[in-house]
């Protein structure tokens, strides 16, 4: 893994943005132009040379590739100076097995799933999200719920094809919400629930900062689809939102959605932390386990034109089980972190971040511009 | 680039479907290069973790309105595990269009009106 973040600090360093670079200075202003830089990397020729530079052409290096994203983001601490970083997230699926019952009350399977992700800037203490994640996961998942009943494989395709026709959006919300009764009141609450065993390693960007973990986590997603379910219009945590879109005229009416019912994640891992983890500093080297939880959701808020704009809400909390005295007064025994964002369809997102994650020794405030670009 | 047509059955049935699932509110026309992180479901600041469930939940409800709402089938050695992994793996990818999503749709179901 190692590997995948050194060649991803290369690529960030080919392109110019590292500081203390030997490029004229006019040269790094732009580079440090978001816009600019943009403009840059969206030059599949540019990209393309700076991949073939650092890979060379063996194929290993592009099979390696597959599957990576990668996101340029500046970050720029409440107390510090804009960095440039790049957001990478590797993955991969392996193996599903199909366990679902042949009556259809259930979808049920298992797959096991790699998944890489993290965020690179220049110099490592620059790094507010100094966490990169690596992890194998085997996971069962099991979905009920989310249709009632048919309606119909010719009528289903005389809406579509009646709807597709349109090309005005406004006409096309007007004729949808004529005929959208017709296929909203067949639908009913999807209940997700994945549980997953994993090891993973966590580590800060240079690797010196290191855990191993192994554990268990359980994922609960639930989907009121329908939106006139009660369900759906009591979805307290996107009540603020819903007020919000009426106001900026996205909505006609105040309408909780179902669709933007928060997903969560709570994990157990048996954390082993390495030689330089902030813990032995307090000095505690010793192995423990750790409840992480998460939770997250996105949803609209406008639109102009043809852009969309959403809330993005994400909270995450790490907290040691029956943690030392040493590591209680070194206050290491609890991470949180949170993240709100305004993005936009077209790709741009300001955000703020506020907290630590866990090789973070006190909490810092970050706020994210930036947009995105991705290989594939 | 995939194909994007209205003439095109796994299109129009992978378009409306997110529609239903209100995750884009774009015409047909204008949908076929909507890329994932465009979609209702997608937030840059997550998880690996809580995005595969995200995604893994929309690919099974994708797959409920396929086959139970548009009475499509499976392709022939396709199965609904191995449909919604495919569309899982799409749903994950933020640079993958609605056209990339419809591609794998139509490589795993057999759309209620398409020629065997």
């Amino acid at each position: 893994m190692k590997r995948i973040h050194i060649l991803l600090l290369a690529i960030l360093i080919s392109a110019g943005v590292a500081h203390g670079q030997t490029t004229e200075p006019q040269s790094v202003a732009s580079l440090t132009d978001p816009s600019s830089l943009r403009d840059l990397l969206d030059d599949p020729a540019v990209t393309t040379k700076i991949l073939e530079k650092v890979l060379g052409n063996s194929g290993e290096g592009w099979r390696l590739l597959k599957g990576l994203q990668l996101t340029p983001v500046m970050l720029s601490p409440a107390d510090g100076k804009a960095v440039l970083g790049l957001k990478y997230e590797l993955k991969q699926a392996l193996n599903n097995v199909n366990l679902s019952p042949s009556d259809g009350s259930a979808t049920r399977g298992l797959s096991y799933a790699f998944d890489a992700s993290g965020t690179l800037v220049p110099k490592e203490e620059d790094n507010p999200e100094n966490l990169l994640d690596t992890s194998l996961s085997y996971h069962f998942f099991d979905s009920r719920g989310g249709v009632l009943e048919k309606l119909g494989g010719e009528r289903f395709n005389e809406i579509s094809k009646m709807l597709a026709d349109i090309e005005d959006e406004a006409v096309l919300d007007q004729v949808w919400r004529k005929v959208q009764g017709e296929i909203l009141g067949k639908l009913s609450t999807q209940r997700v629930v994945d549980v997953s065993a994993h090891a993973s390693l966590e580590s800060g960007q240079s690797g010196e900062q290191h855990q191993t973990l192994f554990g268990g986590q359980l994922a609960l997603d639930i989907k009121p689809w329908n939106p006139n379910s009660a369900f759906a219009r009591a979805n307290v945590f996107d009540h603020p939102f819903a007020l919000i879109r009426m106001l900026t005229g996205y909505d006609d009416s105040f309408q909780p959605r179902g669709s933007t019912f928060p997903t969560f994640l709570v994990a157990l891992d048996r954390v082993n932390p390495g030689a330089d983890h902030p813990r032995a500093a307090a000095g505690d080297t010793s192995s423990f386990s750790r409840v992480r939880f998460e939770a997250s959701m996105r949803t609209p808020i406008a639109a102009a034109g043809d852009t969309r704009y959403f809330v993005d809400l994400n909270y995450r909390w790490y907290n040691e089980l029956g943690a030392s005295q040493s590591v209680r007064r070194a206050h290491l025994q609890a991470n949180r972190y949170y993240t709100a964002a305004i993005t936009t369809s077209k790709g741009a997102f300001a955000s703020y971040a506020h907290g630590r994650l866990p090789f973070g020794v006190e909490n810092d405030s970050t706020y994210q511009l930036g947009w995105h670009f991705n290989f594939d | 680039m995939a194909v994007w047509s209205k003439n095109n059955l796994s299109c129009r049935t992978t378009w409306l479907a997110l529609r239903i699932l209100e995750q884009s509110k774009k015409t047909f026309s204008t949908s076929g290069t909507v890329r994932m992180d465009e979609l209702l479901y997608w937030n840059a600041a997550d998880t690996a973790a809580m995005r595969n469930v995200k995604a893994q939940t929309l690919a099974a409800q994708m797959d409920n309105i396929f086959t139970i709402t548009a009475e499509a089938r499976y392709e022939e050695d396709h199965d609904k595990i191995g449909a919604i992994a495919a569309m899982q793996e799409v749903l994950t990818t933020a640079a993958k269009t609605m056209a990339d999503l419809a591609a794998v749709a139509d490589e795993n179901y057999l759309f209620f009106g398409e020629e065997e």
